[in-house]
């Protein structure tokens, strides 16, 4: 049985929906096995390799001429990060080293309280 | 069916011509890109901050409920899911039950953010953040709400750190048996794809990777949509919620490299979260040490993080009260639209009240 148009429903939409009930199942089901995610392992692995052996060669032939590569430029820019990262943590260090100092109570005789009672 | 009279005949050309005026209109500005919906527009302020990831406070004069929620986001997506459009706002929805709503928000990774691993995210900016937001709301206990990668932290979080007083717990689409989980993820799982073969310059899983690893679950969906949107395009209401919605599914954060390694390795390959102990920064976190009350929200038609990867959460936590909850919605659909404004978001803040103070 044939579900009834809505009104206000375009000639093509029963069309559409039949092409998608029809494709639709079986893809979701496609993309779903082993073979197909080691399809698309496959082809990205195969993918990489090529992009990786092109940049060694372009590389090679730029170094030859005293070029920087972009494997440099990337180097330079990794190296780059791992300081910035080194100092984000060393400065996180501080931040809460400074908080916790602010969070201790001071004691009544310990040296903050001597030295407001020398300058008094 | 009644006849159709000539009027109505005259109706319905009328509304056609109108119709395609609208879609004429609303498909160049589609095109040229000069139609830009507002997301993310509920007005916040930043009052916390570390690294990329920051704690926003949503401001509201309608704070009447305690203690505040803090919204823990995924690592691999926009936060902005839960603020899509003004009126169809998750957070709104929160502000109007008069909740004190925090969001934490992991940000866009760069090069820097590169070895960010899970024990800074879990150890070091999720208790520092819980407690800005208790300092902040004048609270002493506070509620957090996980979502999807940003439960997983959660839950970490509630169980290695018992000094943050956590009142109650609720995390939604939560991938905990990650054997679950389909697609592509099972090839890098069966180590045919490895992270380093997806990690780009910056030393990250690239966000496009993120997106594609999703979008593959439904090939067919991104082919389709354009026939809904073509349906619709008069209407600019449609559009705009369509505009907003594709835009954030793009619109993927790229996951930091050590992250994605650990990830792979410990909830992938070793589906670790089954044994119910994650070791992390040198001891064993034992979720059975989440004693709060929990609740696991499920997307009943989730192809991303099915209810199957997320149910064995309330036979973890050694909580003596865990709801579960199952709505009828997929993945997105719990955060944003329809079902999530009918179910999920009334759902959570009944939830919540019954069990807050």
């Amino acid at each position: 049985m044939t579900e009834a148009k809505k009104p206000g429903t375009p000639w093509w939409r029963p069309l559409v929906d039949g092409i998608d009930g029809r494709i639709t199942p079986p893809a979701n089901k496609l993309v779903r096995t082993n073979l197909f995610a080691d399809a698309v392992a496959i082809a990205t692995r195969l993918e990489v390799r090529l992009r990786r052996r092109m940049e060694r060669q372009s590389a090679w032939l730029l170094h030859q001429y005293n070029l920087p590569a972009a494997t440099d430029i990337r180097k330079v820019r990794a190296q780059l990060a791992a300081v910035e990262a080194r100092l984000r943590d060393v400065g996180e260090r501080l931040e809460d080293q400074q908080r916790a100092t602010e969070a201790q109570p001071v004691e009544p005789d310990g040296p903050g309280a001597r030295a407001s009672s020398r300058a008094t | 069916m009644a006849p159709s009279t000539p009027n109505d005949s005259l109706d319905a050309i009328r509304r056609e011509a109108q119709r395609s005026l609208f879609r004429a209109r609303n498909g160049i500005q589609l095109i040229t890109g000069t139609r830009k919906p507002v997301v993310g527009a509920s007005p916040n302020d930043v009052v916390w901050r570390r690294g990329k990831a920051q704690l926003l406070r949503y401001r509201s004069n309608k704070r009447t409920r305690r203690p505040p929620l803090v919204i823990v986001w995924s690592v691999v997506s926009r936060a902005y899911i839960l603020d899509l459009r003004p009126g169809h706002s998750f957070i709104e929805q929160l502000l109007d039950a008069g909740i004190d709503v925090f969001m934490l928000d992991w940000g866009i990774p760069d090069a820097v953010d590169s070895g960010n691993t899970l024990e800074l995210y879990v150890d070091n900016y999720l208790p520092r953040a819980l407690e800005r937001a208790l300092e902040v709301a004048d609270a002493d206990e506070i509620d957090i709400l996980g979502y999807c990668a940003g439960g997983i932290l959660s839950c970490l979080g509630v169980a290695a750190h018992p000094e943050v007083p956590v009142k109650n717990l609720a995390v939604m689409a939560t991938p905990i048996d990650m054997s679950h989980i389909e697609g592509l993820i099972r090839a890098v799982e069966r180590g045919a794809l490895e992270v380093d073969d997806l990690i780009d310059e910056t030393g990250n899983l690239p966000a496009g990777a993120v997106y594609r690893g999703f979008a593959s679950l439904r090939p067919t969906t991104d082919v389709f949509k354009y026939a809904n949107l073509w349906e619709r395009l008069w209407s600019d209401e449609f559009v705009d919620g369509y505009q907003a919605m594709a835009g954030w599914i793009r619109d993927q954060t790229p996951l930091p490299g050590a992250l994605a390694r650990q990830m792979v390795d410990l909830l992938l390959r070793q589906n670790i979260l089954t044994t119910g102990e994650m070791p992390l920064g040198g001891r064993s976190v034992r979720l059975a040490d989440i004693t709060c009350p929990v609740l696991n929200v499920m997307a009943e038609h989730d192809h991303m993080v099915p209810p199957a990867a997320s149910e064995l959460l309330g036979d973890l936590v050694g909580s003596s009260d865990v709801t579960e909850l199952r709505i009828p919605a997929g993945h997105i659909g719990l955060a944003a639209g329809r079902d999530a404004k009918r179910n999920t978001v009334p759902r959570i803040i009944k939830w919540l009240n019954t069990r807050s103070s």
